[in-house]
């Protein structure tokens, strides 16, 4: 596509035509150079020719299968018309300059007396006057036949062009049809378009991929909703049959229909806890997230800040280690409440006068934050999980303390919508190391989680606080 | 009739079970797989309802085990325990995959109380044949709805155990029931099998039940093998009165 508007920044290739306002001296021009105008858009003159043909033109005619064999019948006809009328000019000029003419010997016998006298001559006869006049017969002959077989052809030739363009277009109408067919609850359609590798293929299987993907992602929000409102039914039915029950029963004194309030009140606590998590994960993964430099240093110091009292309270230290100049283009809010929603894990596990780590620092083109406790740790076999919607290591315990299970989904989306991943390992402390990779400011990357990843950065073990 | 509540919510276990019970079942709680297997290994319970998301498992599975594994089999004579699914998972697919897998019936959370008892009733009732919820043998009148029990049309003061006894009495009419086989239905596990509280429900049971006009109570004592309603005893219509 030679017409297409170039991306920004890339180098202009040599004749390329320069926006004439930026190049001539002393202009200003009102667009940035490496902008070109809207009406400057180019289109080639043949093309901007068409469109307004194609203004007047019926609906019928306006089909791209009609302009394909009006576009092939007039380019046939005006070669074969090209060639018909070179070869006749060639003939004709030919047919005159040519002098045709035959030479005899006469032999002239003249009496005299006494004999005969023989006198030969030669005599050299011209046609040109009939010839002219065959001539004349065959060009016009000529000329008649040209007229009709081109005439002929012209017809022949638009019948063969709108059923060779009927069968190239073919497989387009499939992939109209198919995708009118497709509503949004039936993804499961697909073009499947068969044939030779070539551009409507491409297309076909381009389309394809788009509704898998659309597919997989319906899929995935129907997944999440179930989920959620199987989270929300189990409070919701706590509720509800602790009212029922102690509301029929005629004889219920103060006491239990104390307790039946408390446990209402803290059901529904849980659930406005849920709801409110549930609708921080859901605006995540929204296009349009604030793209600012941002510094892992400082979202840990915000972090500390935040969760200082309630470590001390546990006789817990937060100790950090930060290096300089860790900077990840993103949304500062987000990727605090990240860093919070980590520590906030850490906090709540780690075991009384226990000490937590948080670090940061780069390595290639990525940026970490870690925290490290002491606590429990994790199981290996339930260190996948934990990234998982409504994981809760301890369903019970999670219940009474009215989490919702999505502090880490939350985490690992958040990173994940700045191209990054979380993973979890076993820490040398005997608790568990989260790490946050990121992408650096400037590098155009995406961090997949792999093996090497997973172990995760190790807090500098010999650097234990003095304290 | 006894009842497990399998629930992993212990709030909603506990309002459930007290629910239950105030209607004169008897009801034991699991929290979990291991614990249900547990209590159904070793009392006939009559009733589960199951909850699908358990700690340490999937109730789908414990329903199928309960249906085919011999572990799990009733002893002679006794049915199987009804299955009450109750849970969170509302989808078609899961519904039918858990009546596939042995459940005889599905509640949605968050259900009404009303709706878990009816349903509970409905189960109970499949082991006689029976439809409605009111239970006739002969002059003797069950109403499991409204907790009423009454004869010849005249209510009986019951206490919800005597009311229990007396509906399980009926379901099981002219059958010989043991002493351990009303203990296992009509008590929970809370109750002490050295006791003789089956023994004297009874006797309060059969005091209430009998009119002055009866030749003989309409609950037998089978000696050396249990108890027995006597429908032959109970026959409406002239020949009872001659």
């Amino acid at each position: 596509m030679p017409d297409a508007p170039l991306p920004p920044g890339r180098p202009v290739a040599p004749g390329a035509v320069p926006n004439p306002a930026a190049a001539r001296p002393g202009v200003r021009s009102s667009e940035p150079a490496d902008v070109e105008p809207a009406d400057e858009m180019p289109l080639s003159r043949p093309a901007r020719g068409a469109l307004k043909a194609a203004e007047w033109l019926p609906d019928w005619a306006g089909s791209i299968r009609f302009r394909l064999t009006a576009v092939y019948s007039l380019l046939l006809f005006g070669v074969a018309a090209f060639m018909l009328a070179g070869m006749y000019g060639f003939l004709a000029s030919r047919l005159h300059d040519e002098d045709v003419y035959r030479t005899y010997q006469i032999t002239t016998v003249q009496e005299v007396p006494g004999g005969v006298v023989l006198t030969p001559t030669e005599v050299r006869a011209s046609y040109r006057s009939v010839e002219a006049l065959a001539n004349e017969r065959a060009l016009s002959l000529l000329r008649g036949y040209s007229a009709c077989a081109l005439v002929v052809m012209l017809f022949v030739s638009l019948v063969i062009g709108w059923i060779v363009a009927g069968r190239v277009l073919a497989p387009i109408g499939r992939i109209t049809s198919v995708a009118r067919e497709i509503q949004a609850t039936d993804l499961s359609r697909r073009i499947a378009l068969r044939g030779p590798p070539d551009e409507l293929k491409e297309l076909a299987d381009t389309f394809d991929a788009m509704i898998t993907r659309l597919d997989d992602a319906f899929a995935g929000q129907q997944r999440f909703i179930q989920e959620a409102s199987h989270e929300l039914r189990n409070p919701l039915a706590v509720i509800r049959t602790n009212l029922d029950v102690a509301l029929s029963d005629p004889d219920a004194d103060p006491a239990e229909l104390r307790r039946v309030a408390e446990l209402v009140g803290a059901s529904a606590m849980r659930m406005s806890r849920l709801v409110d998590d549930l609708l921080v994960y859901a605006r995540l993964g929204a296009p349009a997230r604030e793209q600012a430099p941002v510094e892992l240093g400082d979202l840990v110091i915000d972090a500390v800040d935040e969760f200082q009292a309630v470590a001390a309270s546990r006789g817990i230290s937060l100790v950090t280690e930060l290096a300089p100049s860790c900077v990840v283009a993103g949304d500062a809010l987000a990727l605090r409440q990240a860093v919070a929603n980590l520590l906030h894990n850490a906090v709540r596990l780690a075991p009384e006068s226990s000490r937590i780590w948080l670090a940061t620092g780069t390595e290639g083109p990525a940026a970490w934050v870690t925290v490290t406790d002491e606590g429990p740790g994790i199981a290996e076999e339930d260190r996948p999980k934990v990234f998982q919607r409504f994981w809760r290591g301890d369903q019970k315990a999670a219940r009474a303390e009215g989490r919702s299970g999505l502090g880490l989904a939350i985490v690992a989306q958040i990173v994940a919508d700045h191209g990054g991943t979380a993973t979890v390992a076993a820490a040398p402390t005997g608790g568990s190391i989260f790490t946050l990779w990121l992408p650096l400011a400037g590098t155009d990357v995406t961090i997949e989680a792999t093996d090497a990843l997973a172990v995760g950065h190790r807090p500098a073990d010999s650097q234990e606080p003095a304290s | 009739m006894r009842i497990l509540v399998v629930e992993d919510e212990s709030e909603l276990a506990e309002a459930i079970a007290t629910g239950l019970r105030r209607e004169g079942y008897a009801v034991d709680v699991a929290n979990d797989v291991a614990g249900a297997v547990d209590r159904l290994v070793v009392s006939p319970y009559d009733l589960v309802t199951l909850d699908l998301n358990l700690p340490d498992g999937d109730g789908l599975d414990l329903a199928r085990r309960v249906r085919e594994d011999p572990a799990f089999a009733p002893v002679e004579g006794e049915t199987a325990p009804r299955i009450l699914m109750l849970t969170a998972r509302d989808g078609v697919g899961e519904r039918v995959a858990g009546l596939d897998q042995g459940a005889d019936d599905y509640l949605v959370k968050p259900f009404a109380f009303a709706e878990l008892s009816a349903r509970v009733r409905s189960l109970m009732r499949r082991d006689a044949g029976r439809s409605g919820a009111t239970i006739t043998v002969g002059e003797l009148e069950l109403d499991t709805a409204r907790f009423e029990a009454a004869r010849r049309g005249r209510l009986l003061d019951l206490t919800a155990k005597e009311f229990a006894l007396l509906r399980y009495f009926m379901t099981h009419s002219g059958e010989v029931l043991s002493q351990e086989r009303l203990l296992e239905h009509v008590w929970d596990e809370n109750a002490d099998p050295l006791t003789n509280t089956v023994r004297v429900t009874v006797g309060t049971l059969r005091r209430k039940l009998t009119r002055d006009d009866d030749a003989e109570a309409p609950i037998e004592t089978v000696i050396g093998a249990g108890y027995r309603l006597r429908p032959d005893l109970l026959a409406s219509g002239p020949a009872a009165d001659a």
